[in-house]
């Protein structure tokens, strides 16, 4: 079947494993699951099987539910939101993704613009994205290249690559904070920690703006 | 909303603060009680005549509104209080979530699935969030309803102890845009609790 421009596709599945593939064109393609199209154009899949996969256009609007089942996003989507429990969430590449998780592992490899995770204790990674928002308890985060990235974690510890002039906010109680821009890159700081160490190993100047605050965990700003 | 016999409907709010186990264990037990004092405080500003603080619970509440939009406009107000509240520097958070039913009474307490479901949309929350129940969506009166709040649609969770996903959405203060997040405000909180004193 063929779906509309920035049609919406709704998957909800409690422990269904979600395959799903963003591909030109204007097909939908469904293995696994039952579709219905809605008077507003928008299509809900219900999963009839353990694995659900399904193609759809790279302008689609993605929303998968799960609660420990799996999701798999490959190829390109227009947004994808995600909520699971337990699942893990791979998402490959999208234009805005937004995955919330409690303890499942959320792996996400380009954003072109907007990025959002919210998570307990899964583990987060983003390669590489415009703007990313993390808000985590225990979870360690991953942001490999940022220019702008707002992370609060509890405990977990956070890695945030920044390019030259990214503006980077980082909070965490416990968790250390490692941030990391290009080799020669300045920037303005401030950087504080009640007993946590801090070490920075860039220039202070124009360029990058990094703010960072934590209770015990240390602080680390280094050239890459 | 009200079936016959039924208690009357209400905005059955959770309020909980972000890694406050953790906050305790660094910081200790005083200053522990006195973020849950300060909380307390903040909330009770907020609440408008027809709304009350039903119970505490550790360190989160249990709130009661009659109306809706207060329980949205007093969500948003708590949330922008908390940016500019901090413990030896470092800022505080919580989480709420909101939810549209009618909950059993008992003695002041209330008591049902609909507390145990916005008790669980609280926990889909990140900090410095608000998350709410379609139905409290529908309560306001639909989700371009209110100028001060955008509801952002999250789809569906499945939460533990109930057979189907909930509808979602989050509540933002119009104007913080679409695609903004909880974790973004913090870079202009400064700026912000600056310009409010």
């Amino acid at each position: 079947m063929q779906v509309g421009t920035s049609a919406v596709v709704r998957v909800s599945g409690r422990s269904t494993r979600v395959e799903l593939r963003g591909t030109p064109g204007d097909d939908l393609n469904v293995e696994g699951g039952d579709v219905v199209v809605r008077d507003d154009g928008s299509v809900d899949i219900t999963p009839s099987r353990s694995t659900v996969r399904i193609t759809c256009p790279e302008h689609t609007h993605v929303v998968l539910s799960t609660a420990s089942g799996n999701v798999s996003v490959s190829g390109h989507v227009a947004d994808v939101k995600v909520i699971t429990i337990s699942g893990s969430v791979d998402i490959e590449r999208a234009v805005d993704a937004d995955v919330r998780t409690a303890s499942g592992r959320v792996a996400i490899g380009a954003c072109v613009h907007t990025c959002r995770v919210v998570t307990k204790s899964g583990r987060v990674s983003v390669g590489r994205a415009h703007d990313v928002g993390v808000s985590a308890a225990s979870a360690r985060v991953e942001v490999g290249l940022a220019t702008v990235a707002a992370v609060q974690t509890v405990s977990g510890a956070v890695t945030v690559g920044c390019d030259a002039f990214a503006r980077v906010t980082a909070r965490s109680m416990s968790g250390k904070v490692d941030i990391t821009l290009p080799e020669g890159s300045p920037a303005t700081m401030r950087l504080s920690s009640r007993s946590g160490t801090i070490r920075r190993d860039v220039p202070d100047g124009e360029g990058a703006t990094l703010e960072v605050q934590t209770t015990s965990g240390a602080i680390r700003v280094a050239s890459r | 909303m009200t079936s016959p016999g039924a208690d009357p409907a209400g905005a059955i709010v959770f309020t909980d603060i972000v890694g406050f186990t953790e906050l305790t264990d660094l910081q200790g037990d005083d200053v522990a009680l006195a973020v849950v004092e300060r909380q307390l405080e903040l909330v009770r500003q907020v609440l408008p005549p027809r709304a009350r603080v039903v119970k505490e619970l550790g360190d989160g509440l249990l709130l009661w509104f009659d109306d809706p939009v207060e329980a949205v406009d007093a969500a948003l107000d708590l949330l922008a209080r908390f940016e500019c509240e901090s413990v030896d520097g470092m800022p505080l958070w919580i989480r709420i979530g909101m939810h549209w039913g009618a909950p059993r009474r008992r003695g002041d307490d209330i008591i049902g699935r609909d507390v145990n479901l916005a008790s669980r949309v609280a926990g889909v929350a990140g900090a410095g969030e608000a998350i709410c129940t379609e139905q409290l969506v529908a309560a306001v009166g639909g989700a371009d309803a209110l100028p001060q709040a955008t509801f952002e649609s999250l789809g569906s969770v499945f939460v533990k102890g109930f057979a189907d996903a909930v509808a979602v959405a989050t509540v933002l203060p119009t104007g913080l845009g679409p695609a903004k997040h909880p974790a973004d405000r913090t870079m202009d909180q400064e700026t912000a609790c600056a310009s409010a004193e």
